[in-house]
C-alpha cells in the first residue's frame, strides 16, 4: 500500500464562543493518490470543517493532519508552506478576485505560466468564452466552474472540493464532477456534497454524521 | 486570452483608480504644500551668495593701521606673487530691502576703465543705460538691486537725496547690469563733490588674483605684516559668509521640523486610508492566501503597488509645486528683486520624506493585517 497523500488521525475540531460546537469528533481518514473519496452529509454536519482541517486552514483541537507525510505548520493560513501550491481547494462559495479577469483568477494559481493548460481546462468546464470577462458579469455557476479550474490548474497532489456543484444544474454538475474525477490520475481527490448523485463516481464514499465518518456502501 | 501575471503591481491601480485616488491626492497636495513652504526659505542663502559673489572673484583690503596705502604697503601688495595686479578703489555697501530686513551688496568706486574691468571680470552684462564715465559721480547697479530699491536709470542715491542712505553725496544711476554677482560700480568724478567724497570715503585696494590662486593670494594678504601686526584688514567673503550663516543657523531647524511634522501627519492620514483600502481588500487577500498563494508574493505585489502610488503622487505634487513657484517667481518675486532658487534640492529632499513615511506606514498596516487575517473566517462571512 502506498503512502497516503493526506491523513487525519483522531481529528477533533471544536468551535468556541457562546455556543460551543464539536464539528469533528475523533475522525480518522487517509486518502491515497489516485483515489476519489466522496463525503456526504447533511447541512451542518461538518463537511466544510473537515476540508479546512485537511487543508491546514483550521487547526484541529485534538489529533493531527499530515499532508505528504508531514503535519501542517501552525500558521498555515499565513502562507509560507511551499506544499500549499500542490493543494487545490474548491470553496463552497466561489470567490474570485473582482478586478481580475476569470483567466487571471485561474492563472494566479499556476507556478509556471501555461496558457494552453488554462484554455483546455476552461474548455472542459465550458467557460472558455469567459476567460477575458470580469467575475461580476458571471453567473454563480460560471463562477463556480472558474473556481474549479483554479483549483486544478496547477496539477495539485490533493484536490479538496466543498459542494463544487451546488450552483450547477445536473448536466453541468456531472460534467464538472467528471473533470474533477479526471484529476485523480495524478492526485488524491476529496469531494463533499449533500447530493449523492454527484458522488456516484467516487471510489470510496463516506457519510459524515455527528462529526464522525462511516463507510457508505 | 493573454496570459499575464495578475499580481503585477499596477493592475489594481489601473483597474480601480478611484480607490487609489484619495491616497494619491493627500500625498500630492501635502508634497506641494511642503515644497512651496520650504523653497522660498532659500532666498536668504541665495541673496547672500549673490551679494558675496564679487568677493569670491577678487579680494578687497584696507590698511589695518595706516590712513592710506603708503609705500611700504604698496610694496607688500606688489610683491604678492599670487596676484595679477591691484587697483586702489573706494568701497561701500549698497543696502536694499530683502524678503526680511535688508541685504547689502558691494559698491566699488574706481576710475572709469577700472569700474568696467570689475564688471568684465565678474561676467556682468550691461542691460540698460551706459557704463560709468564723465565728470559727475555716477554708478552702474545690478538690475535686481535697482528693482528691490525701486529705482532705475536717472534715479539718484546717496545721503544728499536720502539721509538714511549710507552712500555719501549723490550718485546718479546711469546703467543696469545683469549677472551672477549683485554689485555696483561707479566713479567719483571730478566735480565739486569729488573732493568731498575722496575725503570721506575710506580707501581700499582691489586685488585681482591669478587664475586659481585666490586662496594663496588671500593667505599672503592675511600673513602680510606691518611691523609685527597684520598689515591689512581684509573684506573677506568667508568672514561675511560665516557671520551671515550664523544668523541663518536656525533656519534649517524650522524647515526640518516642518517637513518631519508634515510627513508624520500625512503618514497617519495615509495609514488610515491604507487601512481602509486594505480592509476592503482583505477578503481578496484572504482568498488568495486560502488557495495557497504565498504571503511574501502578495506583500511584494502590494508593496510595489503602494510604492508606485506614493512615488507617483509625490512626483506629481512636486512638479505642480515647482511650476507654481516658477510662476510666482516671475510674477511676484523677480519684479521686487527678491532672489529665490525655484529648484531647491533641499526642499525636494525634505518632501521626499512623505512618500518614504507613507510607504513605511502603509507597509506596517499591510504586514500587520496580513499576519492576523484568518482566511476561513472571511470565507465563512461570505464576503465576495
Ligand atoms: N466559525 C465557526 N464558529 C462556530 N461554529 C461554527 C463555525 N463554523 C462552523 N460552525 C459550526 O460547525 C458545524 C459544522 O459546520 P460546517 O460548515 O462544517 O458544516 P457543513 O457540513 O459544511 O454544512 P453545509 O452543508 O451547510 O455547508 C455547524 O454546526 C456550524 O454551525
Ligand atoms: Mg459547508
Amino acid at each position: 500500500m502506498s503512502e497516503p497523500i493526506v491523513q487525519a488521525r483522531d481529528l477533533w475540531l471544536e468551535y468556541g464562543g457562546a455556543r460551543s460546537v464539536r464539528a469533528l469528533r475523533g475522525l480518522t481518514l487517509a486518502v491515497e493518490a489516485g483515489t476519489f473519496v466522496g463525503i456526504m452529509g447533511p447541512s451542518g454536519s461538518g463537511k466544510s470543517s473537515l476540508l479546512y482541517a485537511l487543508a491546514g486552514l483550521r487547526r484541529p483541537t485534538r489529533g493531527s493532519v499530515a499532508f505528504q507525510g508531514a503535519a501542517w505548520p501552525e500558521r498555515i493560513a499565513h502562507g509560507s508552506d511551499r506544499r500549499r501550491s500542490s493543494l487545490g481547494f474548491v470553496f463552497q462559495e466561489p470567490f474570485l478576485v473582482a478586478h481580475w479577469t476569470v483567466g487571471e483568477n485561474i492563472a494566479v494559481q499556476q507556478t509556471k505560466p501555461n496558457a494552453a493548460r488554462i484554455q483546455a481546462l476552461a474548455a472542459s468546464l465550458g467557460i472558455e468564452r469567459l476567460l477575458d470577462e470580469v467575475p461580476d458579469r458571471l453567473s454563480a455557476g460560471e463562477r463556480q466552474r472558474a473556481s474549479i479550474a483554479r483549483a486544478l490548474v496547477n496539477d495539485p497532489m490533493l484536490v479538496l472540493a466543498d459542494e463544487p456543484t451546488s450552483c450547477l444544474d445536473t448536466d453541468s454538475g456531472r460534467n464538472a464532477m467528471s473533470v474533477l474525477a479526471a484529476a485523480r490520475r495524478k492526485a488524491a481527490l476529496v469531494v463533499c456534497s449533500h447530493d449523492a448523485r454527484m458522488l456516484s463516481g467516487a471510489d470510496i464514499r463516506y457519510r459524515l454524521e455527528d462529526g464522525t465518518l462511516s463507510r457508505d456502501d | 486570452m493573454r496570459l499575464r501575471n495578475p499580481l503585477r503591481p499596477w493592475v489594481f491601480l489601473a483597474r480601480r483608480p478611484g480607490r487609489a485616488l484619495p491616497t494619491a491626492f493627500v500625498i500630492a497636495s501635502v508634497t506641494l504644500l511642503l515644497v512651496v513652504v520650504i523653497t522660498p526659505g532659500n532666498t536668504f542663502r541665495s541673496t547672500l551668495d549673490a551679494n558675496l559673489a564679487a568677493l569670491d572673484v577678487f579680494t578687497v583690503v584696507s590698511p589695518a593701521r595706516r590712513a592710506g596705502f603708503e609705500p611700504a604697503l604698496r610694496d607688500l601688495l606688489d610683491r604678492n606673487r599670487f596676484a595679477e595686479r591691484w587697483v586702489p578703489v573706494k568701497a561701500l555697501w549698497v543696502r536694499y530691502p530683502a524678503i526680511i530686513g535688508e541685504g547689502s551688496c558691494p559698491l566699488l568706486l574706481a576710475r572709469p576703465e577700472e569700474a568696467r574691468a570689475v564688471l568684465d571680470r565678474l561676467g556682468m552684462k550691461l542691460v540698460a543705460g551706459r557704463h560709468a564715465s564723465g565728470p559727475e559721480p555716477v554708478l552702474v547697479l545690478h538690475e535686481d538691486v535697482a528693482r528691490a530699491r525701486g529705482i532705475g536709470i536717472g534715479s539718484r542715491v546717496g545721503t544728499l537725496v536720502d539721509p538714511d542712505d549710507i552712500i555719501p553725496g549723490s550718485f546718479e544711476v546711469v546703467g543696469l547690469v545683469r549677472g551672477p554677482a549683485r554689485v555696483a560700480v561707479g566713479i567719483v568724478g571730478a566735480g565739486v563733490l569729488a573732493s568731498m567724497l575722496h575725503g570721506r570715503l575710506p580707501t581700499y585696494a582691489l586685488i585681482y588674483p591669478r587664475p586659481g590662486l585666490k586662496e594663496k593670494s588671500d593667505a599672503y594678504l592675511h600673513a602680510a605684516r606691518d611691523g609685527t601686526a597684520p598689515a591689512f584688514q581684509i573684506i573677506d567673503a568667508a568672514y561675511a559668509r560665516t557671520r551671515a550663516e550664523r544668523a541663518l543657523k536656525n533656519l534649517p531647524l524650522l524647515v526640518r521640523f516642518l517637513s518631519i511634522a508634515t510627513a508624520c501627519i500625512v503618514s497617519l492620514v495615509v495609514m488610515l486610508l491604507t487601512l481602509l483600502s486594505f480592509q476592503s481588500r482583505l477578503p481578496q487577500f484572504a482568498i488568495l492566501l486560502a488557495i495557497g498563494q504565498r504571503r511574501g508574493r502578495l506583500l511584494r505585489s502590494v508593496t510595489l503597488e503602494l510604492s508606485m502610488l506614493a512615488v507617483g503622487s509625490w512626483l506629481l505634487g512636486a512638479s505642480v509645486a515647482l511650476a507654481g513657484l516658477a510662476v510666482y517667481d516671475v510674477v511676484a518675486l523677480q519684479p521686487r528683486g527678491i532672489l529665490i532658487h525655484v529648484w531647491d534640492p533641499g526642499a525636494i529632499a525634505a518632501s521626499a520624506t512623505i512618500p518614504v513615511f507613507v510607504i513605511l506606514a502603509g507597509l506596517a498596516v499591510l504586514w500587520r493585517g496580513m499576519a492576523h487575517v484568518d482566511p476561513v473566517s472571511i470565507i465563512q462571512q461570505r464576503l465576495p
